[in-house]
């Protein structure tokens, strides 16, 4: 097994050793999102958008003056495939592990710069081609927006913008409507 | 602080173990699904009538076909193609499938590949000399007086060895061609037709119909002389019926018709010449053969008419208001004398056209201009509910209903009201007002509501590149 590969398995490792080495009662504050998102599979010559859930949980410092930095796992599991022709293409499943940064502290709406790291599973089938599934991880990137309700404070509505992957021929790019619940 | 140490570096070493690992080991995969998948194919496949023999030192274009998904074949596919030739290979082949050859002989494979479906043609450069054309084209050439044909011509050329070898001339060599025609009837030089090459494609042009010779005159590297093929016979039918001028904006050439238009001066008008054929069915259909027409007008110094660049229109341009010029047209043989020349660019005589007295193989039509003096739009001017606005100025309405009158005033002195044209845009800027409906819900051109929301309306009113703001103070 290549290095490459085993990279995957140590993202969840690493947000339980991050999850250790916070106490989340003292020093984090946990939160939830869920949402949808429209991925955009392209390529030069052609493209495709599969919809997916967005299930994320996180953390948001509290402390030290780390109120501004935030980590999230997030899952996305396909909900709809999409077709470009008679190539029929789906994600059944997209991980990640985010570090989102907060550059507006003191507006209502918050943004978020974010750096992580995505693997993305996509399935593709086309006539006289067996149905097969490819793997593409390395670092992503994106801006994120949201809002938390006048009435409901712990409740924020968010967006996100990401570019989950960036290969040579290849970009998998996502677009997060979604809720966010500080525990 | 020790909590901070230790979250700064395990972030430091998360960047540094992620800044590695972008795979690519997989793109390869869908991004060729991708490329089949976006021209629909399932199969792709040359040309049966690709060319397997070439001559060394000159170029192919090779072209691609597919079948599509659904079954259809023989679909020509233009793009991601990626072409290669044998490794090693003296020739080679650019990303638009022009195979070059090299100085030697050679037996190469072309690959062409779209995605992860691939097509291969196995191509002799071969050393063989060229020594004439022997056979006009060949695919057989049918055509009417107007009309062109593509000539593919066939050329003998002969090894070192002596043994010949029959195939189409050359992408070189058809480019230094010279092309001679004679009427079959006296062999004298004919104006009949014409032979254009043009980025190694040659073309038979017919500019009327009867029997002609053609001959191909060329260097031969094989005789190391100028040499001239034999006799080709070509007849160039006379299955014209019916021929009319046309604007070049029309859509329909069956029913369109030129008529005898105004034009300003200075203004410039597009026409067509075009003409009705009938096949042996019976069957007719009409073409633009203005390129292969004569054209002339009756006073150069009234109108100047010349040919679009790619001579499929004639542009005539008005010189003097209070003129009436003739813009004639004719396909086949007629009066007037034109030279060698004139045939080659396009014939466009300062001088009236007409078929030759007794001729059967000419047709020809006329259009009559009217010129008169140059009218342009001055300026616009609104009424709302009667009053007269200004550009750009606030007019109190007290009315619930704002009905807008626009009036177009014109150089010589006229006016007409364009409120309801086609050609005039109302921007509604604000929601002081809205647009009013009729009963079936149409919008009714320049006709507001107030929509309860007092204010200054701003609708900005266009018409014919002018734009006149109308303002309005709505109390309600």
């Amino acid at each position: 097994m290549t290095e490459i590969s085993k990279l995957p398995r140590t993202v969840p490792r690493l947000l339980l050793l991050l999850a250790l080495c916070c106490p989340a009662a003292s020093l984090a504050e946990a939160y939830a999102v869920a949402g949808m998102a429209i991925a955009r599979i392209r390529t030069d010559t052609g493209a495709t958008s599969p919809l997916l859930a967005d299930l994320r949980l996180g953390y948001r410092f509290d402390r030290f003056n780390l109120d501004n930095h935030k980590l999230e796992l997030a899952l996305m599991p396909g909900l709809r495939d999409d077709n470009l022709n008679q190539l029929v293409t789906d994600i059944p499943l997209s991980t990640s592990l985010f570090y989102r940064y907060n550059v507006t502290p003191h507006y209502s709406i918050h943004t978020d710069l974010i750096l992580g790291y995505s693997r993305t599973d996509v399935t593709s089938s086309y006539v006289n081609v067996p149905e097969f599934t490819d793997s593409f991880h390395g670092i992503s990137f994106g801006v994120g927006f949201e809002e938390s309700l006048k009435s409901i404070p712990q409740l924020a509505f968010k967006v996100d913008i990401m570019q989950l992957y960036r290969g040579s021929q290849l970009r998998i790019n996502t677009l997060t409507l979604g809720f966010r619940y500080a525990f | 602080m020790h909590f901070r140490a230790v979250y700064t570096f395990f972030f430091y070493i998360l960047l540094l173990l992620l800044a590695g690992c972008s795979n690519t080991e997989d793109e390869e995969d869908l991004v060729n699904l991708f490329a089949v998948a976006s021209l629909d194919l399932v199969a792709i496949n040359f040309p049966a009538d690709s060319e397997t023999l070439v001559s060394t030192d000159t170029f192919v274009d090779y072209r691609l076909e597919g079948t599509k998904s659904d079954g259809t074949s023989n679909v020509p596919i233009t793009k991601n193609i990626s072409w290669s030739v044998s490794s090693g290979a003296a020739s080679s082949i650019n990303s638009n499938g022009r195979l070059t050859t090299g100085s030697a002989g050679e037996v190469i494979t072309l690959t062409a590949r779209v995605g992860y479906l691939t097509a291969s043609l196995e191509v002799t450069v071969s050393d063989a000399r060229f020594d004439r054309v022997v056979q006009l084209s060949s695919q057989p050439v049918e055509l009417n007086r107007c009309q062109s044909a593509r000539l593919y011509p066939v050329g003998r050329y002969v090894r070192d060895d002596g043994t010949e070898e029959i195939r189409a001339v050359d992408n070189t060599i058809i480019n230094t061609i010279t092309w001679l025609v004679f009427n079959a009837e006296d062999s004298s030089p004919s104006q009949r037709a014409r032979v254009r090459t043009e980025n190694s494609i040659a073309t038979l042009q017919a500019f009327a119909s009867g029997n002609i010779i053609l001959r191909a005159q060329a260097y031969s590297p094989y005789n190391d002389s100028i040499v001239t093929s034999g006799d080709f016979s070509q007849t160039l039918d006379n299955n014209l019926i019916n021929l009319k001028l046309c604007r070049q904006s029309d859509t329909s050439l069956v029913s369109c018709t030129l008529g005898n238009p105004d034009l300003g001066e200075n203004q410039t008008l597009a026409v067509v010449s075009l003409a009705e054929y009938r096949d042996s069915s019976g069957a007719s259909n009409w073409e633009n053969i203005s390129a292969l027409s004569k054209w002339g007008i009756d006073n150069p110094s009234y109108a100047e008419i010349s040919l679009s660049a790619d001579r499929s229109w004639l542009n005539i341009k008005a010189l003097q208001a209070g003129t009436s010029p003739t813009v004639s047209v004719a396909c086949g043989t007629i009066e007037q004398s034109i030279t060698d020349s004139q045939l080659e660019e396009g014939v466009v005589l300062t001088e009236a056209v007409s078929c030759a007295s007794g001729s059967t193989d000419c047709d020809a039509d006329s259009s009559q201009i009217t010129i008169g003096n140059s009218v342009s739009l001055s300026s616009l001017s609104v009424t709302a509910n009667g009053l007269a606005l200004q550009d750009n100025v606030e007019l109190g309405i007290n009315d619930t209903t704002v009905i807008l009158r626009v009036t177009a005033h014109y150089s010589d002195g006229s006016s007409k009201d364009v409120t309801t044209d086609t050609e005039t845009l109302y921007n509604r800027r604000n929601n002081v007002l809205t647009e009013d409906t009729d009963q079936s819900g149409q919008v009714i051109p320049g006709q507001y509501i107030a929509d309860q929301s007092p204010g200054t309306a701003e609708i900005q009113i266009t018409y014919q590149g002018q734009t006149f703001t109308a303002l309005m103070a709505i109390p309600f």
